[in-house]
């Protein structure tokens, strides 16, 4: 049996920047010493605030998430480093956080980020990262994260990245009739504030409507610390940026965003009772991922699915290592990584990894990792409402 | 491991056929919506034009109707069949092969995948026929090509495909940009295409050459080639990431062109062609068969008439000596003879009296009802093009699947995931290129025939397509008609192109690939005008003024140039891609009825091909423009983030 270490203490650092910084960060992390990183193109959202501009060609912006596990200790330099390459103090010009790993098994030739290796160190300025930041993730239809996204960001968030997936779970238990559903679907990532996470996480899922049966679903991961950037409106009016760099600046001086709290000054019943409405919410939950080569992913995947997993979902990363080969041309040459993402018990973590490592002892399979961290709070289509039953239904 | 898990139960077992049926049903049915929302504009389009504004009827209406049905059901199946099959095949292979091989087993791969989607795409065994309607003497260098050599010709724009791919995929590895080969390229294509301008036996081949380049670009071939760009891009680290993956297809539609004029200027160096001291062949005698110079309209060219007064007519004239008996009226002019003055008096002496007959419309209507009583084509043969339609489309896929297959299996030593669901999608592809390639015979192209023929009518008199007879110009303002024509080109153009099968699967890759920021829409949009554009151009051209293919052709090649020098790399690798798939199976037959019909007076250019040209200059000019106009905004946005960043 193939052996896998446990390993306490790393952190799953994402960077959500725009393509033209991306290739510079990701360069001056593997230059400072960083191991590897995994990167996923995405899309910015794109909401046009004239009229006029529904008749222009108009792109959405482009976007890369970069995704690194690194050592607790090492975090915080690689975020700075990040920060000052990416500029991302810029309105715009990005946002980064970390989210500490409840667990981390890694089978032995797994490349780990080796603790202190980072020789990144930030003197020039000083950062501080929020702590009360939280990542909310919804799997959606692929066409819908738009109308999601515009959601999201009228309730409060700063902006919305998508980027593609494809769900299992619901479709593959038609046999051959699974043709009829489509595997496309779309993950919006949003970072937002403690204070307007009930207002958004409620937005987002009401206009996905994930508490319907095969409409997706919407989970938070508590973010221990990050920095938000993101822009989302196409043309910003010139007042609207600074009035976010004002707020942004009392957030500097006050540490938190809690001053931002308006509920302090409205009182609104209605509107508290909708946000507690606990209709297909799940509380308790852990994001249980697998990475593994792109070539075993579909192995594991009907492994996973076999064992139970209600749903999954897989997306394919690059993965950039600092000792990769290179062409003749001079550019590196990537491994794909495959990432199967679900939404799990925390009790069924043991069986569904043994079960996992059964097959990868099998089949040999190399360089495969078992990542989880927690998501407090999920929501998607459960059977009685109120009342999760035991298997949530799938995510596709 | 092709299984799905085993706790899904059959589920024909469980739901029944009803349940089965139903789930079927509505898949199917959102799907065939979905492809009507590609080919409704044509076709309401190519309906309302013909029967409401030229006032002509549909012949043929019922077969037609029954094509259109079939060809958007061949499309459902096809583009699902893309979508399950080809697609994902393409995927796979693209992910697996360059990161688990060495250089030249890539280049193998790629070479072979060029030559093979070369062989099998339809269009090559069209170019085969159309040998038969050259004549030798007139063209001797293009006959031999299409005749004696043409297996040569085929193997010439296979080699030039195989290379174009390996090239392609290998400017992936070196980091290449598409710009620094497409001006090369493109600026000797442009020499050598002047160079055989001037050369009376060399002419004759530019329009061949041109033609191949377009056709080895289809629908298969495309999904399959830019998978495998993409599955390459995606392990190698790109500096400028924009359009990773694209531009093969770019490649694989210009070097046939140089393939072939190369192949043509041997054989013109080694003079063993038709008619030339070392040709080995048999000298066909110059005394001219039957055959037919135009094999694209085949139940009636159309011809511009002049109204005449019959035998009949002018034997009653002189019988009578009254002109006044013609029930169409007449008109009179006088020719020759002298004028003079004389008394006060204009005297006109000497003079000819002209009496010509007027156009009559009460004769023509009794015509066409007697056609509409018929609205089943005679001639359909449906066995004969079900077969030959199913022949083709499993020849453009089959083989072309199963080498990927055995590529996969022996070269790699993978097994195909989902296997099932991958061959349900295969067989989807020939089923829908079958029904597609049927539906087109049948519905769509005679009905864009009749009407690309039928559109001369704005400004000039002619015989209807199918029918006999001859309708007046409907405007008397030829200068007014030949500008509803030109309206009419665009807009056909533009439908056309919206139809078409191997732009939609390009537009699909392109939005999956740079996940979402470039849609669809955008790109099929700005292609679709482009080709309209190019498309009313070239009429404008043929309508007003008798320019020469070179001279369209060139100017707006130079543009281009211009254009991509300035344009950003992404921009480059859509637009010139997307130029290399428009002229498909919807467009061309469109296009060159249109071309027959106006070029029938324009002597010299009546094969439409010029507009061809125009229509895949087009929409590479309309994408980069859209590229210009998205980056002027994206620099705007950087400048504010600047601006910005003072705080």
């Amino acid at each position: 049996m193939k052996h896998f270490n446990d390993i306490p203490g790393y952190s799953l650092v994402t960077a959500i920047l725009p393509r033209q910084s991306a290739h510079r960060v990701l360069e001056a992390v593997l230059e400072f010493g960083g191991a590897h990183a995994l990167t996923l193109n995405a899309r910015g959202s794109l909401i046009k605030d004239r009229w006029y501009q529904s008749f222009l060609p108009t792109l959405s912006p482009e976007q890369e998430i970069l995704s690194f596990l690194v050592p607790n200790d090492d975090t915080e330099p690689l975020m700075e480093q990040i920060v000052m390459v990416g500029k991302l103090r810029m309105y715009g010009a990005g946002s980064i956080f970390a989210t500490e790993c409840t667990s981390l098994r890694c089978a032995e030739d797994y490349p780990l980020w080796t603790p202190g290796n980072y020789r990144f160190e930030s003197t020039s300025f000083d950062i501080r990262f929020k702590k009360d930041l939280i990542a909310l993730f919804q799997i959606a239809d692929k066409g819908e994260a738009d109308s999601i996204c515009r959601t999201a960001v009228k309730a409060g968030a700063q902006g919305a990245t998508i980027s593609y997936t494809s769900g299992f779970g619901l479709r593959d238990r038609l046999g051959l009739l699974r043709i009829t559903k489509k595997r496309e679907k779309e993950l919006v990532t949003v970072v937002v504030d403690q204070c307007d996470v009930d207002a958004v996480y409620q937005a987002m899922a009401a206009a996905g409507r994930v508490d319907l049966p095969g409409r997706g679903f919407i989970y938070q991961v508590p973010i221990s610390q990050g920095l938000t950037n993101l822009s989302s409106v196409f043309h910003p009016k010139k007042h609207s940026a600074s009035i976010q760099q004002i707020i942004r600046a009392i957030d500097e001086m006050q540490g938190d965003t809690h001053w931002r709290a308006n509920h302090l000054l409205v009182h609104d019943p209605k509107a508290a009772d909708f946000a507690q409405s606990t209709r297909g919410t799940i509380t308790g939950r852990v994001v249980h991922r697998v990475v593994c080569a792109r070539k075993d992913t579909g192995t594991l995947l009907d492994q996973a699915l076999n064992f139970g997993v209600p749903g999954a979902s897989v997306d394919y990363w690059r993965f950039a290592e600092a000792n990769a080969e290179h062409t003749k041309g001079g550019l590196r040459i990537n491994r794909e990584l495959g990432n199967i993402t679900t939404i799990v018990n925390p009790e069924t973590i043991e069986p569904l990894q043994a079960t996992l490592r059964e097959t990868i002892h099998q089949k040999d399979m190399k360089g495969a990792c078992f990542i989880t961290y927690p998501a407090p709070s999920a929501k998607t289509f459960v059977r009685s409402a109120g009342r999760p039953a035991v298997e949530e239904p799938a995510s596709s | 491991m092709s299984q799905p898990p085993p706790t899904a139960t059959p589920a024909f077992a469980q739901l029944g056929f009803g349940g089965v049926a139903s789930i079927l049903w509505r898949y199917f049915r959102e799907k065939a919506l979905e492809q009507l929302k590609s080919v409704w504009f044509i076709i309401a389009y190519l309906a309302v034009f013909q029967a409401l504004f030229l006032d002509l009827p549909i012949i043929y209406g019922a077969t037609i109707a029954v094509g259109i049905v079939i060809v958007i059901i061949g499309l459902t199946f096809f583009m699902e069949g893309l979508r399950l099959g080809l697609m994902p095949f393409g995927e796979t292979i693209g992910a697996i092969l360059p990161r688990n091989s060495r250089m030249p087993l890539i280049i193998t791969f790629a070479f072979l995948l060029g030559v093979g989607a070369t062989f099998a795409e339809p269009a090559i065994s069209v170019l085969k026929k159309a040998g038969s309607g050259v004549q030798p003497h007139e063209a001797p260098l293009l006959y031999s090509l299409l005749n004696d050599f043409s297996g040569q010709l085929v193997a010439c724009v296979g080699i030039g495909v195989g290379f174009a791919v390996t090239l392609g995929v290998l400017r992936f590895f070196y980091g290449w940009s598409l710009k620094t080969l497409i001006i090369p390229i493109v600026l000797t294509l442009v020499g050598m295409t002047l160079f055989a301008h001037f050369n009376p036996t060399l002419n004759p081949i530019i329009g061949l050459a041109w033609d191949c380049g377009a056709v080895t670009t289809g629908p298969v071939t495309v999904p399959l080639v830019l998978a495998l760009g993409i599955g390459v891009c995606r392990i190698i680290d790109e500096q400028d990431q924009g359009g990773a993956g694209f531009g093969i297809v770019t490649l694989a539609s210009l070097f046939p062109i140089i393939a072939v004029l190369l192949l043509s200027f041997y054989h013109l160096a080694a003079k063993d062609y038709h008619g030339a001291p070392n040709y080995q062949g048999e000298i066909v005698a110059t005394s001219k068969t039957s055959a037919p110079q135009q094999p694209t309209a085949d139940a009636g060219t159309p011809s511009l008439e002049q109204i005449r007064f019959t035998r009949e007519e002018f034997q009653d004239y002189l019988e009578t000596g009254d002109i006044e008996r013609i029930p169409e009226g007449y008109t009179t002019s006088y020719r020759g003879g002298e004028v003079i003055f004389e008394d006060g008096k204009i005297v006109h002496t000497n003079a000819d009296i002209v009496f010509e007959k007027k156009e009559d419309k009460t004769m023509f209507e009794s015509l066409i009802v007697e056609q509409v009583k018929h609205p089943w084509n005679p001639n359909t043969n449906f066995g004969r093009e079900i077969l030959s339609s199913f022949i083709v489309a499993a020849q453009a896929i089959i083989p072309l699947c199963a080498f990927l297959f055995i590529t996969l299996l022996v070269v790699l030593k993978e097994r195909l995931r989902r296997a099932d669901e991958i061959a349900i999608g295969v067989i989807f592809a020939v089923v829908g290129m079958g029904l597609f390639g049927l539906g087109l015979a049948l519905g769509l192209t005679p009905l864009g025939t009749q009407l690309g023929s039928n559109v001369p009518v704005t400004f000039s008199a002619i015989t209807p397509w199918g029918l006999s007879g001859t309708v007046p110009a409907l405007f008397d303002n030829p200068v007014l008609g030949k500008c509803i024509a030109i309206v009419f080109a665009f807009f056909l153009g533009y439908g056309a192109t919206l139809a078409e099968p191997a732009l939609n699967a390009l537009g699909q890759t392109v939005e999956n690939t740079t996940v979402g920021v470039f849609r669809k829409s955008l790109l099929m949009q700005a292609v679709a005008i482009g080709v309209g554009l190019g498309i009313a151009a070239g009429v404008a051209q043929m309508a007003f003024s008798t320019i020469n293919l070179t001279n369209l052709l060139i100017p707006p090649y130079l543009l281009l140039v211009f254009l991509s020098v300035i344009s950003s790399e992404e921009f480059v690798n859509f637009a010139w891609d997307s130029a290399g798939v428009t002229t498909g199976p919807i467009t061309v037959p469109l296009v060159l009825a249109m071309g027959l019909g106006i070029g029938a007076n324009i002597p010299g250019l009546s094969d439409g091909f010029g507009i061809l040209a125009l229509a895949s200059v087009g929409p590479i000019l309309t994408v980069l423009t859209v590229g210009l106009i998205v980056n002027r905004t994206r620099k705007r946005e950087e400048l504010n983030a600047i601006e910005n960043e003072a705080f």
